[in-house]
């Protein structure tokens, strides 16, 4: 099919439609194999990223669940070839570049890209990608804040990666990996 | 150089102006509704605005809806797009790829994730209270405020049902936050 098949493309929107190059199939079995051998070849990186996955996965309530979410990592550079980008390659990747291709309950939603040479703000790079997915999936606050009710908001910082109450700075906060811990200890206090 | 006088200026905006206003081959704002802030748009985007009084905007095309809001007390942007009907049918049940790329003071905004769901899915996004843009530290915050104006460039494409292509469609929005 030709492009702007559908004559109504202009600068602001538009649509086209072009040949497929490949099959989602195909890019499923790539993404599995670089997994793979990323794993294989790439333990060290691997195993920071699925350690971090464990802390935040355990703050969303999501660990005694094992097959809601699951992460495939491959180094960013092999993005272009199992998700191809509109138009130009992306290019640029910085070394340290890691892409998770995110599944939920086996269908993926998300692609997400996180630098590894932030090692203690892995778990907010991975939060900030996966909570809303995850509050959607289970349609309640996760984690939920003790004091509102409300979704916690991950926050970097320098020394970390915390969750902290949206409504301000202060208000209520605690490292993430430690949020059932905190929370127990919030609710002594108060009774 | 001669120089321009006053009227002769004042007359060439005036005359460029008009012409501006009134080309539709000029105005490349989308067809269809406008949203209650929308300014008319000559450029290659879609100018939307928000302002206290009125925090909501939107623009209805043949490619889809686009919502967004501003929060001016918690100063945050949210916005969603919805896939036009003819498009849902289009698609059927072949997943989407869905991605945004948000530009605010020049910067990409860092929050950059190609989503893949059904064409009925509400794609949402945000820049919350505190933002960062790409390439800074993890620990770096940047907020909005008013006088911000945040580029959001829309894009999504599915492989059509039976046939052996992909429908692209692109949507690029200007956000003027007043």
């Amino acid at each position: 099919m030709g492009e702007a098949q559908s004559g109504r493309a202009n600068a602001a929107i538009g649509d086209r439609y072009r040949t497929a190059t490949g099959s989602e199939g195909n890019q499923e079995e790539l993404v599995q194999h670089y997994a793979e051998q990323a794993r294989e070849q790439q333990a060290s990186p691997v195993h920071l990223l699925s350690d971090a996955m464990e802390v935040v996965a355990r703050d969303l309530g999501i660990d005694s669940e094992p097959d809601l979410i699951n992460v495939a990592w491959i180094p960013s550079f092999q993005l272009d070839e199992v998700d191809p980008p509109w138009g130009a390659r992306r290019g640029g990747r910085e070394e340290g570049s890691w892409a998770g291709i995110v599944y939920l309950r086996g269908r993926r939603v998300l692609i997400m890209e996180v630098d590894v040479s932030y090692i203690e703000q892995l778990p907010f790079f991975l939060a900030e990608s996966i909570q809303d997915a995850v509050i959607e999936e289970v349609r309640e606050a996760r984690p939920a804040c003790p004091l509102h009710g409300h979704p916690l908001r991950p926050v970097a910082t320098p020394s970390g990666s915390v969750w902290e109450c949206p409504d301000g700075e202060g208000l209520w906060s605690c490292p993430m990996g430690a949020y059932y811990r905190t929370v127990g200890q919030t609710s002594k206090e108060n009774s | 150089m001669s120089e321009v006088r006053p009227f002769r200026r004042l007359i060439a905006v005036v005359v460029l102006s008009s012409v501006f206003l009134a080309s539709p081959a000029l105005a490349k704002g989308a067809p269809g509704g406008l949203g209650p802030t929308r300014v008319p748009s000559t450029t290659n985007f879609i100018y939307l605005e928000t302002r206290r009084q009125t925090p909501f905007a939107y623009d209805s095309s043949y490619v889809g809806l686009f919502q967004v809001q501003y929060n001016y007390a918690h100063p945050s942007m949210q916005w969603g797009f919805t896939i036009a009907k003819q498009w849902q049918i289009e698609s059927g049940q072949t997943p989407v790829r869905f991605e945004y790329h948000v530009y605010a003071r020049g910067k990409e905004v860092n929050n950059y994730r190609p989503h893949t769901e059904l064409a009925s899915y509400l794609f949402h996004s945000s820049i919350g209270a505190r933002f960062q843009f790409k390439g800074d530290a993890p620990w770096t915050y940047h907020s909005l405020r008013a006088g911000d104006t945040v580029d959001i460039i829309a894009r999504f494409a599915y492989t059509v049902p039976g046939a052996n292509s992909l429908h692209d469609f692109w949507a690029n929005y200007r956000v003027g936050v007043r």
